[in-house]
């Protein structure tokens, strides 16, 4: 298949063009061409076809995957357990080289240089919080005072959450139909004060 | 060379003087606690962080359609000292650290006349009914503060 | 949807770690789609895809709100994907691998073949099934840097502006990988559909 040699300019310009990120006369020129060009209208469906294949085929593969525990997991891995002082120096020390990307020093000088700031650093900032050695959360017990009117309704999920619902033990008393309902509204709340007496 | 040796000399120096404050520091536990307001008036879901909440309650089929965020607080707590949160609707919520073993710690909350116990930790909401409010039910939510505070 | 993040942002830096699990979940599974396209292997793709979360959750404090949540995000997700791609390398004993001065290769094959064979809605394709492992195979082949490129544009859908902005290269360099790792698809993506012109006898119509 020759290539036609007016294409030439027009080739590179088409992916930007696919994309939308051509300037307005750019893209203008480049409509103009595609009108009269079967070839480069081809490349252009090309160019789609494989845009939808990539993002269909990534997106496939991540529908296999269940996310429901992976915010969970990363949470879990937020701070790992304390270990001693000295093992958190050498886990800092690789982290920072592995994150910045440079070269480990094997020179002493420069070990010395970087144990210098990454103590200070080590110490100051980033040591797990005290107490947070669980990876989530856990009720132990839940208890109501001796004569409550509630009653507690424990739910958990397997994440870690807990909701504790207090839900009432006692029947709304309802006044008996006739009477009280027509003595209007103050004598049905002095009713309802005297029941609830104690409650919430 | 001798801007090695006061290099070490200054990392040494580095040790001595923080070690103690950081690896040994302080018995406090921090936990952030939210007072927030759940009711079915409207939709609004403010701040969006409550959406998590949301999805929590409806997954045990208690739905809320509005959750609003009434104030949030970095709680300091220390063994046995009570700390207070008041809630709009009159009652409050005490919280104690009751004991720290092995790093765990161990926290009451009293929203009365219940009481919940519970271990914290770096992943999990804990949810305390607060009692009724304006239409709506009041929820007490605790959860890990694992961030250093400030900045 | 940047300024919600920013939002977030602030609130995890409190001690809010609930925003951070929302933001968790805005973003893993695009995370995981780039990790996977990268590096290929599942367990491993995962693997990096909460590394990453976890390293930014570490790093807040660098994180200026001067430029968008996700470009940061994104940049960290593909750093960590370089990383393990070289170790890999390294143990294998391969060069690793420079940035190809790439010639415009004018000889294609087939133009017009693989748009109308596909057309542009995969899902109507006989080849669906296998469509994901060969976009691995072929992803495979093109340069780590580039992959990076075209799977920010596909995955997310990334501007050039941001593009240059998360990479850290200027947008011309963006423009010109982006053709160069598309081509390259493109033509192996065609040679695995054996779209060979005497064979199939498509043409172009």
């Amino acid at each position: 298949m020759a290539l036609n040699p007016a294409c030439l300019s027009f080739i590179p310009m088409l992916s930007p063009f696919v994309d939308g990120e051509l300037a307005p006369n750019e893209r203008v020129t480049v409509e103009r061409h595609l009108a009269v060009c079967r070839d480069c209208t081809g490349r252009v469906a090309d160019l789609r076809a494989e845009s939808a294949m990539i993002r269909h085929g990534l997106d496939l593969a991540a529908d296999e995957v269940d996310f429901k525990d992976f915010a969970t997991k990363v949470m879990a891995r937020l701070t790992p357990y304390k270990p001693p002082l000295w093992e958190r120096v050498q886990i800092t020390l690789s982290e920072m080289f592995l994150y910045q990307r440079k070269v480990m020093f094997a020179s002493l000088a420069g070990a010395a240089a970087v144990l210098a700031i990454a103590i200070p650093t080590l110490v100051i900032g980033k040591s797990t919080p005290d107490g947070y050695a669980r990876p989530m959360m856990a009720v132990e017990s839940v208890t109501t005072e001796a004569g409550a009117k509630v009653t507690p309704v424990v739910m958990t999920n397997e994440k870690g959450d807990a909701i504790i619902l207090m839900v009432s033990t006692e029947q709304q008393v309802e006044p008996p139909a006739p009477a009280p309902q027509d003595k209007g509204d103050e004598g049905q709340k002095l009713d309802q004060t005297k029941v609830k007496g104690g409650e919430l | 060379m001798k801007r090695l040796g006061r290099r070490f000399s200054l990392s040494a120096l580095a040790i001595t003087l923080a070690l103690p404050g950081a690896a040994w520091a302080g018995d406090k536990v921090d936990v952030m606690a939210d007072v927030v307001l759940a009711s079915n008036n409207g939709t609004k879901v403010d701040p969006p962080a409550l959406e998590e909440a949301k999805k929590a309650f409806a997954a045990k089929n208690v739905n809320f359609s509005s959750w609003q965020g009434l104030s949030q607080r970095r709680l300091s707590l220390e063994p046995k000292k009570t700390v207070e949160v008041p809630l709009p609707n009159g009652k409050k919520a005490q919280l104690t650290l009751e004991s720290v073993t092995d790093d765990v710690a161990r926290v009451k909350v009293t929203v009365a006349p219940t009481t919940t116990t519970f271990e914290v930790g770096r992943s999990g909401n804990l949810y305390v009914d607060g009692g009724q409010h304006q239409g709506g039910q009041l929820y007490v939510i605790i959860s890990p503060a694992l961030k250093p505070a400030g900045k | 949807m940047a300024t919600d993040d920013l939002t977030l942002v602030k609130r995890v830096k409190t001690g809010d770690q609930r925003a951070f699990k929302l933001l968790v979940e805005r973003y893993q599974r695009k995370i995981y789609a780039v990790a996977l396209g990268m590096v290929k292997d599942k367990e491993e793709a995962l693997d990096i895809s909460q590394e990453a979360f976890v390293k930014v959750y570490k790093y807040l404090d660098h994180f200026k709100g001067d430029s968008s949540f996700y470009t940061w995000l994104y940049r960290i997700t593909v750093n960590i994907c370089i990383d393990a791609l070289r170790k890999k390398q390294a143990l294998r004993g391969e060069q690793v691998e420079l940035d190809e001065a790439v010639k415009m290769d004018t000889a294609e094959a087939n133009i017009g073949a693989l748009g109308s064979r596909l057309g542009t809605n995969p899902q109507k394709s006989a080849l669906r099934k296998e469509l994901a492992e060969k976009i691995q195979q072929a992803l495979e082949t093109v340069p780590e840097k580039h992959r990076a490129i075209l799977l920010l544009r596909e995955v997310e859908g990334m501007s050039y502006e941001d593009l240059s902005r998360t990479l850290e290269i200027p947008k011309g360099t963006v423009m010109s990988r982006l053709f160069h790792a598309r081509t390259k698809v493109q033509k192996i993506l065609s040679e695995y559909l054996e779209l060979d012109e005497s064979k199939s006898g498509l043409g172009n119509e």
